[in-house]
């Protein structure tokens, strides 16, 4: 323990480098975490329990969904149902002069399911020609109630400011469904519908009788929906989080394998010394896997208050990145703090194991 | 009169380094006996395998053949697993270049060799400090080693060669990094351990001012112990050598001086009385 400490220089360098790795991963993690919570937003805060989509479609990021309203209305004969609420829905840009801004363009009805749910200025019953965007938006181009935006090739009125309908990729902004369906000339079809269910109805009931007696459309949950848009999203940045998560990986290997490694090996004139005096190399092995998970602890502390901090910061400075660290998160770099920790001590022990205690007799 | 038994018996040890054309016997058939309490002094020249008997001796080492028991126990036959038990409990050593702990205090470099051994916390605390204050060192208790001299650290060196009450003091050229009177110092303290403990003490050493000291002195040559013949010191270089073969002598005020070769003979004629006293 206190050989650990004794080089000050080199074991803040180790533990700057385990807690830069495991930062890195946290950060990583967290920033993933953070925008499939995001993309999730409209179904995590929607007033209802059922989302029926057309056949297939089981999310909205790079999907489709149309299908003949005519089926909405025989989702609301099923039994069990207290409503359904169609939506238009469309990926496109807010156009603000030469400024563009991807966003989800949803059209519903207002005073029904599908609208924002928080607001930070104004309500969710616009009129018609006005558009819902999120103030973050609004302040990117200096725009206020009452200027104009641009989205699905015509220009709208902000009606009214949302909050948290901004993530990662793109942002989600409202208007009125009469105005979508104008402006896409596509009467009689809707994108989806979305269902509330009577008291003492049991959800997973009324989704198999609409899949019954409704015929060409998908029926999920609002949370299997969620779900199945983070596992799109999921499956799409998989590849790339792995690869990110590597380098950090091998960088806190690195690190902490160098450290401990030079350590040693300064060192190893001493364990030599404490050989022939007696001690077992399973006892000098033990005090250089314990040096190296000491500076693995060190450096995870330091790496989960910097990235609680990164999170902060970022709220603070209003960025569109959310960080999420959770239990999951934590405990993956615990694993992967704990593999640094194996195969950074190996070479190290297996060094020790080789040392001829007779040594200190030759000068 | 009661027989003690020898606390070393080392017979017949050989120790071979390479094979064929490249080997090198450093020990020949070396048979050796140390009695509690006997300060035994073994000198030799540079590759006379007096590293290599220390080493052996000190279960450090697996002879080529022949055997050695330390306190009744035949270390020859064990297994590499349990020498460091035999080293813990049985042996001290006492090194030149004190090989302290350079990130450990004083205390806890005597208190590490007791938590080897299984002795923790309170106990192994007290203990080292009773070693360290009998040793003079009660001041230097949470000093570091680049705090304190060359023969503190050696003084250190004891306490924690002895903090396990081991039948045996190995020590390896203890005086070589320490000035005349602290290395004089050092010996005598060694000795009066080896009286008042009953610890058997073995020096390999080319101090030849320890001599005076030691209960027995054997000149180990070419691998094999030699009959010890009259020794003497070269005033000018400071060699040691046996009379019988000096290259030189010559008798000044009554005294005959011998010399490593007839050069340094020739030096000493010209000017006696700056080499008479050495």
């Amino acid at each position: 323990m206190r050989n650990l400490f004794e080089s000050r220089a080199r074991f803040l360098m180790s533990v700057g480098g385990v807690a830069l790795a495991i930062l890195l991963i946290l950060v990583l993690d967290g920033v993933f975490a953070g925008a499939l919570k995001q993309v999730t937003a409209y179904m995590d805060n929607g007033d209802y329990s059922i989302m029926v989509s057309q056949k297939g479609v089981k999310n909205l990021h790079m999907t489709t969904s149309f299908f003949p309203a005519s089926k909405v209305q025989q989702i609301r004969q099923v039994k069990g149902v207290k409503s359904a609420d169609p939506i238009l829905y469309s990926a496109d840009y807010l156009v603000k002069g030469n400024n563009r801004s991807l966003s989800y363009v949803i059209g519903f009805i207002p005073g029904k399911p599908g609208g924002p749910w928080t607001m930070a200025e104004g309500t969710t019953r616009i009129k018609s020609g006005q558009i819902i965007i999120d103030e973050r938006i609004a302040e990117k181009y200096d725009l206020d109630v009452g200027d104009k935006i641009g989205t699905l090739g015509r220009p709208f009125t902000i009606g009214s400011l949302t909050k948290a309908t901004v993530n990662i990729t793109n942002a989600i902004s409202f208007i009125r469904f009469d105005d979508f369906q104008r402006i896409r000339n596509t009467p009689g079809i809707v994108s989806y519908a979305l269902v509330r269910v009577e008291k003492g109805q049991s959800v997973s009931g009324v989704i198999r009788r609409i899949r019954q007696k409704v015929k060409g459309v998908t029926v999920l949950t609002r949370q299997g929906f969620a779900s199945s848009e983070r596992q799109a999203i999921s499956d799409m940045s998989v590849d790339i989080m792995r690869l990110m998560n590597s380098v950090a990986f091998l960088i806190g290997l690195a690190a902490l394998g160098l450290t401990v490694y030079t350590s040693t090996l300064s060192k190893l004139r001493e364990y030599g010394i404490l050989k022939a005096i007696g001690s077992k190399n399973r006892k000098l092995m033990s005090i250089v896997f314990q040096q190296a998970i000491i500076s693995t602890l060190i450096g995870l502390a330091i790496a989960i208050v910097f990235a609680f901090l990164i999170r902060y910061a970022l709220v603070l400075s209003g960025s569109n990145i959310l960080i999420v660290i959770g239990t999951p998160s934590i405990f993956k770099v615990l694993i992967g703090a704990t593999i640094i920790n194996l195969l950074s001590s190996s070479i190290p022990i297996l060094r020790i194991a080789g040392l001829d205690p007779a040594e200190v007799f030759r000068r | 009169m009661t027989e003690t038994k020898p606390v070393i018996e080392a017979s017949g040890l050989t120790k071979k380094y390479g094979e064929g054309a490249i080997q090198v016997v450093a020990l020949k058939e070396v048979s050796l006996e140390v009695q509690p309490g006997e300060v035994i002094l073994i000198m030799g020249p540079s590759g006379s395998g007096k590293t290599t008997l220390l080493s052996i001796l000190g279960a450090l080492l697996k002879p080529s053949s022949g055997l050695v028991k330390l306190a009744g126990i035949n270390i020859s036959i064990l297994s590499e697993n349990r020498l460091p038990d035999v080293r813990i409990s049985k042996l001290g050593f006492v090194f030149q270049d004190f090989n302290l702990l350079s990130a450990l205090t004083v205390r806890e470099n005597v208190e590490v060799i007791l938590n080897l051994a299984g002795v923790k916390g309170k106990t192994a605390k007290k203990r080292a400090e009773e070693l360290l204050t009998n040793l003079g060192l009660r001041e230097r208790l949470d000093f570091r080693p680049d705090q304190i001299s060359g023969g503190e650290k050696q003084r250190v060196a004891i306490a924690r060669a002895l903090a396990n009450q081991p039948d045996v003091l190995l020590c390896d050229e203890p005086t070589a990094n320490l000035d005349s009177k602290i290395g004089h110092d050092i010996i005598r303290m060694l000795r009066k351990i080896a009286k008042e403990q009953g610890k058997s003490v073995v020096i390999v050493s080319h101090d030849t001012r320890i001599k005076e000291h030691a209960d027995r002195i054997l000149w180990l040559e070419d691998g094999r112990f030699k009959r010890m013949t009259e020794m003497a010191t070269d005033p000018v270089c400071g060699m040691e050598i046996e009379v019988a073969n000096a290259p030189a002598s010559y008798v000044y005020e009554g005294k005959t001086y011998y010399f490593c070769s007839p050069a340094d003979a020739e030096e000493f004629r010209n000017n006696p009385e700056k080499y008479k006293s050495a």
